[in-house]
């Protein structure tokens, strides 16, 4: 018939537009807790071997996170228990390193309603900041942060019972993490 | 009698009423028409979508090119393939990893209003990972996530956003997600 094309075309605007919607993609590696961006792992001494108390109380899940158990000890040489003394102080030294293998400074803390300072019964700690203990006549720490460069390990993370915890307050729960760049939310 | 024998006769169409077509009466048509349109890079469209930082976490991939991005960034990745997120975790980054210091700059995505009228952003995911992905302003003391508070942006108006990565629930390896990114003229 004959073309009917019309000459002028139908030219896009000056740029307004109603909507857009732009799928872009991301690609995340999401690892075990050893090989995450902030590491947690069984601590270990300087000659790379695993700390009894890491062996005996740290777990690793399926999903390789990890866990802290005190409910049961099975002892190498037959004997075994079932839980932590009343109306003690126990110490657990050497459970867990920490790195930051992160491209920034940060700061870790430990946010959980089972530290005493936060409402619970326990004290968590890692051995380079025993120095820097800040008690308040409980024994306690509440200075519980610890600076950690590139590359860094908090080490030889450990937990502590007071005596005199009430009883019926000693239950499970969980311990939160948090490292926060230096500086924090100061931009 | 005769009037109506001779309506008849010329045309059976020719009734009063409906059917009168009038004057250009057709069976069909194919007009053809031309369109213009053209695809821009994203940090060159009308929702312009620019890396910010060093290519760390970020590229632009293919041409024209749009914005892909990685966690951990692509260098270490290469260097430490087992690396990455923690599961159960929330993570917030919110500048590409070389950016340190004091001259650092901040945020990872420049999204940029370069239309004609003023629009909302925000991001939305759908995964089957349970990986959960947000936006939000860097400039944002609580770090609100687009979503929830899309950013408003006038004529030439950008917000420069960090990325926020939940992986609650979460199975280890590496996760290939879709951020849609949707920016929505206000009504005025």
């Amino acid at each position: 018939m004959g073309s009917l094309a019309a000459g002028s075309a139908a030219a896009m605007g000056t740029g307004a537009f109603t909507s857009v919607s732009a799928d872009r993609t991301l690609s995340i590696n999401v690892a075990g807790d050893a090989s995450a961006l902030l590491s947690i792992s069984k601590a270990k001494d300087t000659d790379g071997n695993v700390y009894p108390n890491a062996e005996e109380y740290v777990e690793v899940s399926e999903n390789e996170e990890v866990s802290l158990d005190f409910t049961q000890v099975d002892d190498t040489d037959g004997a075994s228990a079932s839980g932590i003394n009343r109306d003690a102080k126990t110490i657990f030294d050497n459970l867990l390193d920490i790195t930051n293998n992160g491209t920034q400074e940060v700061v870790l803390s430990v946010e959980s309603d089972l530290i005493a300072s936060q409402g619970g019964y326990l004290g968590i700690y890692a051995e380079n900041t025993q120095e820097d203990e800040d008690t308040d006549g409980t024994g306690l720490s509440t200075n519980q942060t610890t600076t950690l460069g590139v590359g860094d390990t908090a080490a030889n993370i450990g937990i502590y019972i007071p005596k005199g915890s009430n009883f019926d307050d000693i239950s499970g729960g969980t311990l939160t993490f948090v490292a926060e760049k230096s500086g924090g939310n100061q931009d | 009698m005769k009037r109506r024998r001779f309506l008849a006769g010329v045309s059976g169409l020719a009734s009063t009423g409906g059917l009168a077509l009038g004057t250009g009466a057709f069976t069909s048509v194919s007009a053809e028409r031309n369109l213009e349109v053209r695809t821009a890079a994203d940090d060159e469209a009308l929702l312009s979508l620019r890396q910010l930082g060093s290519g760390e976490r970020s590229e632009s991939d293919g041409t024209p090119g749009t914005v892909e991005f990685s966690f951990p960034g692509d260098e270490r990745r290469l260097s430490n393939p087992s690396l990455g997120l923690g599961t159960d975790s929330v993570y917030e980054f919110d500048r590409d990893a070389e950016e340190t210091g004091q001259s650092a700059t901040e945020g990872l995505l420049r999204i940029q209003n370069n239309g004609t009228q003023p629009v909302e952003v925000y991001a939305e995911q759908q995964t089957d990972s349970d990986l959960e992905i947000e936006l939000y302003d860097v400039t944002d003391a609580d770090k609100t996530a687009l979503r929830d508070n899309p950013a408003v942006l006038n004529v030439g108006e950008h917000v420069d956003v960090g990325f926020r990565i939940r992986t609650t629930g979460t199975n280890l390896g590496t996760h290939d997600e879709t951020l849609t990114i949707v920016a929505e003229a206000t009504n005025d």
